[in-house]
């Protein structure tokens, strides 16, 4: 827990800080009497940010010299659950490339067979049967019951 | 009166009580699957909610908010699983009653009475109370709307996280994305970072479906991997509770009712805390409190109510005051504000026929929910045996098609799927995601009634403390952000003078 907060709090004060320099760059318009101007406001928040992920940096810190030992890791990056979580990030940002070129059925029907073999599902009938079932009821639930527009893909348009 | 009939004709209508029977088994179906939350199924059929109709979607939300609920109950009695985090407390007789004494049916059919007389009650409390929480609201200006505001956000940020530093940095990090896009008042451009995509603000919804269901699919597939669901033979003796059963428990019913519907409207509170302190207080009241945790009919009854009650409770600041008591709740404000109705004092006088088609929405959500338990209980139970190798794919292709189908956008998707990673890694590290998500949606309206009360004041800062209700509000506000802090300090140094006078001796 050390360690990740360590690192939040690290990113939260660099975003807070970049939030500062980049308020104070807004265009300034006439607003009314009276009105703190546009960058007021997210400069309060950032300064809030900082402040309180300051706080929590130091808050670990004296947690760190007050603990006896090392803690349990947070993650277990080596767990097979937290590899297939891995393996997932990565099928899901082809499965948005895929829905951009090739719409949404050609792109759900490699999804949810990438999904299910990385979830450890070898079984052909029921990648086969799981993979034709999502993807027909999510269709007919969105696309014809609801009538909502699914990704075409511009290939095949 | 005339409001109440013209909010009963928005909702007695063949599509309106078919979208509300939809909601409530699609809640249903979402409570009985271990993992899924209720936040996560809103989260995830908002996008459905927003392509209907009219008033539809509000009515299909108010379905699924009531179903969810009820949903987990039935896990946790067949098979010691709570289905979400509200029936925690169903396990502990729910379960006992179920295998130790070979009764399920009875389980289950006391947890449905219990569930449909929480939600009912809770929907009459909120009737009776929201206009005359709004008329006082009425009177509210820019500085207290702003004060109330801040209260809210203060209060959840609080309490749902373990840490309120973490609490109070999601509240600034959704403060601050609510701040992205075209400055109203003054035009300026804000963090869009030069791309058309950021110029109007982010979507609320990929962040809602990448932070609540999306982050949680991954936690589910991170836990369960290779591991199998317990399955549920459900032998059901019977549906319906014997009036022997229904006599033992009403007075159950009633407290535990009121407990959730009080806890309800406390902002950052949640039905998983109603349903405890409701089965504490039915054990303490009860004659026979040894009984509980053996399959006492009070120790089901009791939770199950309280949590069912907080469905009215948390939508009585919602709709009065526009603040959200839970993360539900914060889903449901978002929902009705892109379907036009802003909640808030002005709802009542403006659109009460709105406001009424909502109460008596959600009053048909709970009989419905009733006749569902007790007529589909041997599907649903069967339904919970669904494994997670075919839910999980359902569920991310759900959270994608959800967050493509508002704005038709592939750049949604892409900031579903970082938020829906970063929820991954901040939900691990402690932080909470209901303060993140109250900040973007509030965060609009803060800032508004902020600058606003400085202009009414012409740049005078002492406005907000001049004023009694908002300066009431702002000091509960700190007080509720700083106390556990203190209070923890105390404690430390309490705990610390023990030790070293212990030593000392």
């Amino acid at each position: 827990m050390r360690k990740y907060n360590t690192i939040i709090s690290l990113v939260l004060i660099a975003i807070g800080a970049m939030g500062i320099y980049m308020a104070l760059n807004f265009e300034a318009r006439g607003g009314n009497v009276g009105d703190p101007g546009a960058a007021f406001w997210p400069i309060l928040l950032c300064c809030g940010l900082i402040f309180t992920s300051a706080l929590l940096l130091v808050q670990t810190m004296i947690e760190g010299k007050k603990a006896a030992g090392p803690e349990e890791p947070l993650i277990d990056y080596r767990s097979a659950g937290v590899h297939c979580v891995f393996i997932i990030f990565g099928i899901m940002i082809g499965y948005a490339i895929l829905l951009y070129y090739f719409g949404f059925i050609i792109a759900t029907l490699v999804f949810v067979v990438c999904t299910m073999l990385a979830m450890g599902e070898r079984r052909p009938l029921w990648l086969g049967l799981t993979t034709v079932g999502i993807t027909g009821f999510i269709y007919v639930l969105f696309a014809l019951i609801m009538n909502v527009v699914l990704p075409k893909g511009i290939l095949l348009q | 009166m005339s409001a109440i009939l013209s909010g009963l004709s928005l909702v007695v209508t063949p599509m309106g009580l078919l979208a509300i029977l939809g909601g409530v088994l699609g809640g249903i179906f979402v409570g009985v699957m271990p993992g899924l939350s209720s936040v996560m199924g809103m989260s995830i059929m908002l996008p459905v909610a927003l392509s209907m109709k009219g008033n539809l979607g509000v009515l299909m939300m108010l379905g699924i908010f009531c179903g969810s609920i009820y949903g987990g109950s039935i896990t946790a009695i067949m098979i010691n699983t709570p289905g979400t985090a509200n029936s925690a407390a169903t396990c502990l007789d729910g379960y006992p009653m179920a295998h130790k004494y070979h009764q399920p049916g009875r389980a289950i059919s006391i947890s449905t009475t219990a569930s449909t007389f929480g939600g009912l009650f809770s929907a009459i409390m909120l009737m009776w109370t929201s206009p005359i929480l709004a008329s006082f609201a009425l009177k509210f200006s820019a500085q207290e709307s702003f004060a109330l505001a801040l209260f809210g956000i203060s209060v959840v940020a609080s309490v749902s996280s373990g840490n309120v530093l973490k609490g109070m940095m999601g509240a600034f990090l959704g403060l601050l994305l609510a701040t992205i896009g075209v400055d109203v008042t003054t035009g300026a451009y804000r963090f869009t970072f030069g791309t058309v995509y950021l110029t109007g603000g982010i979507s609320n919804i990929p962040v809602l479906i990448g932070l609540f269901a999306f982050s949680q699919g991954l936690i589910n597939v991170q836990e369960n991997f290779g591991k199998e669901r317990g399955k549920v033979a459900p032998k059901l003796e019977r549906i319906l509770p014997t009036r022997e059963d229904l006599k033992t428990i009403f007075p159950t019913l009633i407290r535990s009712s009121v407990i959730g519907t009080v806890i309800g409207a406390i902002p950052g509170t949640g039905g998983d805390i109603a349903a405890w302190v409701g089965y504490n207080e039915a054990k303490r009241w009860s004659k026979h409190p040894e009984k509980f945790g053996d399959g006492a009919p009070d120790g089901i009854a009791a939770p199950e109510a309280a949590n069912n009650a907080i469905s009215g409770g948390a939508l009585i600041p919602l709709l009065a005051l526009s603040i959200p008591g839970d993360a539900c709740t914060a889903i449901m404000l978002g929902a009705l504000m892109m379907l036009g109705i802003t909640p808030g004092p002005l709802l009542m006088s403006e659109a009460p026929d709105k406001v009424y088609m909502i109460i008596i929405g959600l009053f048909f959500a709970n009989v419905f929910m009733g006749l569902c338990g007790f007529s589909g209980i041997k599907l649903f139970a069967k339904i919970s045996s669904v494994p997670n190798i075919i839910l999980t794919p359902l569920i991310f292709v759900f959270c994608f098609v959800g967050t493509y189908a508002v704005n038709h956008t592939v750049q949604d998707i892409y900031l579903m799927i970082i938020c829906g990673i970063l929820g991954f890694f901040i939900i691990k590290a402690g932080f909470s995601i209901p303060p993140i998500i109250l900040g973007l949606i509030l965060g609009g309206i803060l800032e508004k009634n902020f600058r606003r009360s400085l202009v009414l004041s012409a740049g005078n800062w002492t406005t907000f403390f001049t004023r009694p209700i908002s300066c009431t509000f702002i000091i509960i506000a700190f007080l509720s952000l700083f106390s556990p802090l203190i209070f923890s300090a105390l404690k430390k140094r309490k705990a610390q003078k023990v030790e070293g006078s212990d030593a000392h001796e």
